[in-house]
């Protein structure tokens, strides 16, 4: 069944071998105190970042993903093996992850451009001969102009099919200083995908305190999306941008029904404070919020899954994906098998080929010639 | 059908290996001494699980508390961390999933698989 | 006849001196937030000023509630979960506002109409030793029927400092009811980004936060431990709750060892522990969902209908006209039977009904 199917992956995440291949990539401009500082910062955290604190397994990764050196994701052959060759994906989104949690918005912007340029000359680059995979461009939307520039940068590269920007920012998405951003990935037709940053401390705590345990923890991932949902449709944001996609990566499909149908009660209720929104927040999110599958939840009965599925109201919104090399890796057959078969094909591949500008797939059910991998 | 998995000195107490078997290939553990033949396909989502560590649990009397039991007789799947018996196949966390296991044995210096 | 029971509705005082006046000093005088002490105000009204006595708010007349809730609704008998005034500082404040609150409804609401008003004992989790007093102290009157705490917390409720509120709540066989206080006081913002800019974010999702609870009343071996405990999510939220768990079952399943006390799959603790006030603002949008979706949501063991009076967005029974005749029973009033044993007791003989 898979086997027919073009995948377009729509979360991998590629990592530099050690810190300083990424930092090589630090622009002239942040050269000096900030790449002083950056260096030292991976020195202390011997390169992997700050920990959130939670007890999780081993290092986060599946455990066969693991190249000899180097951490999950930084091998390019390991990844075409594993990804391309036997999971069988035919293109890949590049998420990378190297932005975790730094105080000073400066340094989250300066690893956003070297992350870029790194991205630019080695997995859009070097080890993109095959042409499967695409990036995005990472930016921080706490400096909002830093953000265009490096939007306007790289807009036109090509590689680059989307805008990423992480779940934890100083506000929800739809206070107006994130305005420029959205702007600027509109007006390049680039969507905005969000992915989950970690790092500890206030970024942690709920609105009723900080949990134990890691399995407490991870389901949260979802939690991080409902403000943004409704700052974005609230404030207008999808309004003023009706041509602007946002991307929610890894906080599951089904909670977005019953989210929509909340923020429609309440609007009904209690929306006059909102005058410019001219039609049920639902309709805005149909038509402007997609979400990944991984990691896609699993009743005992499948069934329900599809129920929340079809409430949705669209079937333009789910696209596929395996959050490869995490633990919680979605292998493509096991997945695929619990959508709905008549969904199947669009959520494999064509929404993604839609919104990431495929045009091989444009009209056409039939699989692309695979180029063979090693 | 009989399979010759390696010779006994080939894997000391500790080590494992894959060989040619099944569908998906046979993991073949020295657990301390004992032997297990363990399918390498999980049941959760097919993974290679005995590329994944051989490790313990924990068991528990009440909250907080926590036993750690059953040392070098769990597989842990190098997905998604689900652990299994290694002695009878079943996951610790579902009893009713397992991996499937084969009987092993050791004749004439030989470790033998039964599939 | 499908007897109904409304597991949530909200008496007000006319103003903060009613409570005051069943305070204890050297706290009765002090300052506490008033009625009035909303961070997000309503661009429309909250409470249907229709409901509203003369020269009182909506909701502060017992007459009148017994009218619209009991007699007009056609219920049997209503829970009154009275709000208290948020995460107060001083502890021994936030207890003695609870204490009031208590004696206010017991006098006030309870008296007035003994067989058909039930009442919920509000404490301070964040004290548990007075806590726990206060439990004891109206564990025996007749129409106390559950334990109320607020949906705001500095720790998950979970965590090992409740524990002993939790473990002589289930002892005397009452329910803990948690719902949102208005915020106003030491709350942590209520998303992980801060305070929402309308109140129409706020609103949609401020309950949602009880999955953290509910997370964690799993996670630490609450619900394992104590097997009469039963929370109820008062503000609602199970149109949130089986996509929230289906992800949480398959984060714990690789995850077991960490937590080995926790010996079932999440998802199996409902049944047994977990309910849910129903809500006119959350489930489809759409007519001809509500029924499959009702039942998808398992509403006929974890819903119970209620008014949530004295609110604008109030809900009737007649928003369960499309169920099977069984699940609407359950719904409307055999589910809230079942869960609350002192109810149960007390409408006896009048329902001869099983054990849950």
């Amino acid at each position: 069944m898979t086997d027919a199917l073009p995948l377009i992956d729509c979360d991998v995440h590629p990592a530099p071998r050690a810190p300083s291949e990424l930092l090589d990539y630090l622009p002239d401009r942040y050269q000096g105190t900030v790449a002083t500082m950056l260096k030292n910062w991976f020195r202390m955290n011997r390169g992997t970042g700050v920990f959130t604190g939670f007890g999780s397994l081993a290092t986060g990764m599946r455990r066969d993903a693991m190249p000899e050196s180097g951490p999950g994701g930084s091998d390019p052959a390991l990844m075409e093996r594993q990804l391309l060759g036997q999971a069988g994906i035919t293109y890949a989104i590049l998420i990378p992850l190297t932005i975790t949690g730094m105080a000073n918005p400066e340094h989250e912007a300066a690893m956003c451009a070297a992350t870029n340029a790194w991205m630019a000359d080695r997995w859009l680059g070097d080890y993109n001969k095959h042409g499967r995979y695409r990036g995005s461009i990472m930016v921080c939307p706490d400096l909002p102009e830093t953000a265009v520039e490096e939007i306007e940068r790289w807009a036109g590269h090509g590689g680059f099919v989307q805008v990423m920007i992480p779940n934890m920012a100083r506000g929800s998405y739809g206070l107006p200083q994130y305005l420029p951003v959205f702007e600027a990935a509109a007006r390049h037709r680039l969507p905005v995908a969000v992915h989950i940053n970690r790092t500890p401390g206030m970024a942690l705590l709920s609105p009723v305190g900080f949990v134990s345990y890691y399995f407490e923890f991870h389901p949260q991932y979802t939690l991080y999306y409902f403000p943004h949902v409704a700052s974005l449709a609230m404030a207008g944001v999808f309004a003023k941008f009706p041509d602007l996609r946002f991307v929610l990566v890894e906080g599951g499909v089904s909670w977005l029904t019953p989210f929509m149908w909340r923020l429609d009660h309440y609007w009904q209720r209690f929306g006059s404070e909102v005058p410019w929104l001219d039609r049920p927040p639902s309709e805005y999110i149909r038509r402007q919020v997609l979400v990944t599958t991984q990691p896609l939840e699993r009743p005992a009965e499948t069934k329900r899954l599809h129920e929340y599925i079809d409430w949705m109201g669209s079937e333009n919104m789910v696209m596929f994906s395996t959050d490869y090399p995490h633990w919680d890796y979605d292998h493509p057959e096991p997945t695929l098998r619990r959508l709905p078969a008549d969904l199947r094909a669009r959520f494999a591949y064509q929404n993604a080929a839609h919104l990431y500008g495929f045009t091989e797939f444009a009209g056409s059910d039939q699989a692309p010639s695979t180029v063979p991998v090693s | 059908m009989t399979i010759r998995a390696c010779l006994v000195d080939e894997l000391p107490p500790g080590s494992s290996r894959i060989v040619p078997g099944g569908r998906f290939g046979i993991g073949v553990f020295n657990c301390d001494g004992d032997l297990y033949a363990i399918a390498n396909y999980c049941p959760h989502d097919g993974a290679p699980v005995c590329l994944g560590p051989v490790t313990g649990t924990t068991q528990s009397d009440g909250s907080y508390q926590a036993s750690w039991i059953d040392e070098g007789r769990i597989l842990r799947c190098p997905w998604h961390g689900w652990e299994f018996d290694m002695r009878t196949g079943k996951s610790v966390v579902s009893p009713t999933r397992r991996v499937k296991t084969y009987p092993v044995r050791v004749e004439n210096g030989c470790i033998l698989i039964d599939d | 006849m499908t007897e109904i029971i409304d597991a949530a509705a909200h008496p007000f005082p006319a103003n903060q001196d009613d409570i005051r006046a069943y305070m204890e000093e050297p706290l009765a005088h002090l300052r506490f937030p008033g009625l009035d002490g909303y961070f997000y105000p309503a661009p429309e009204e909250e409470y249907a000023t229709d409901l509203a006595p003369d020269g009182g708010p909506p909701g502060s007349d017992p007459v009148l509630a017994a009218r619209h809730l009991l007699d007009g609704a056609g219920a049997r008998a209503a829970i009154l979960l009275p709000l208290t005034r948020g995460l107060l500082p001083d502890l021994d404040m936030a207890s003695e506002v609870c204490a009031g609150t208590n004696a206010w409804l017991a006098e006030q609401w309870l008296e007035h109409d003994p067989r058909r008003f039930f009442g919920s004992i509000r404490i301070n989790p964040s004290d548990p030793p007075r806590a726990i007093q206060e439990i004891e102290r109206w564990s025996g009157h007749p129409q106390m029927v559950q334990v109320a705490v607020p949906l705001q917390a500095h720790q998950p409720y979970g965590q090992r400092t409740y524990r002993s509120i939790w473990e002589c709540a289930a002892g005397h066989g009452l329910p803990v009811a948690v719902h949102a206080d208005a915020l106003g006081g030491n709350e942590f913002w209520p998303t992980s980004v801060g305070y929402p800019v309308h109140y129409v974010e706020y609103a949609a999702q401020y309950p949602i936060n009880y999955i953290v609870h509910l997370m964690s009343l799993i996670a630490e071996g609450v619900f394992e431990d104590l097997a009469d405990l039963v929370f109820v999510f008062a503000d609602g939220g199970i149109d949130m709750l089986f996509p929230l768990l289906w992800r949480i079952d398959s984060d714990w399943r690789p995850l077991r060892s960490v937590t080995p006390w926790v010996k079932q799959a999440p998802v199996d603790y409902l049944h047994d522990h977990v309910r849910f006030c129903s809500q006119a603002l959350e489930g489809p949008t759409t007519d001809a969902e509500r029924a499959p979706w009702l039942e998808s949501v398992d509403a006929e063991h974890l819903l119970m209908y209620s008014s949530n009076y004295p609110s604008v967005a109030s809900q009737t029974p007649a928003a369960f006209a499309d169920l099977a005749v069984d699940a609407r029973q359950r719904v409307l009033g055999q589910t809230a039977l079942e869960t609350y044993p002192r109810l149960r007791a007390a409408l006896a003989p009048e329902h001869q009904t099983d054990e849950a």
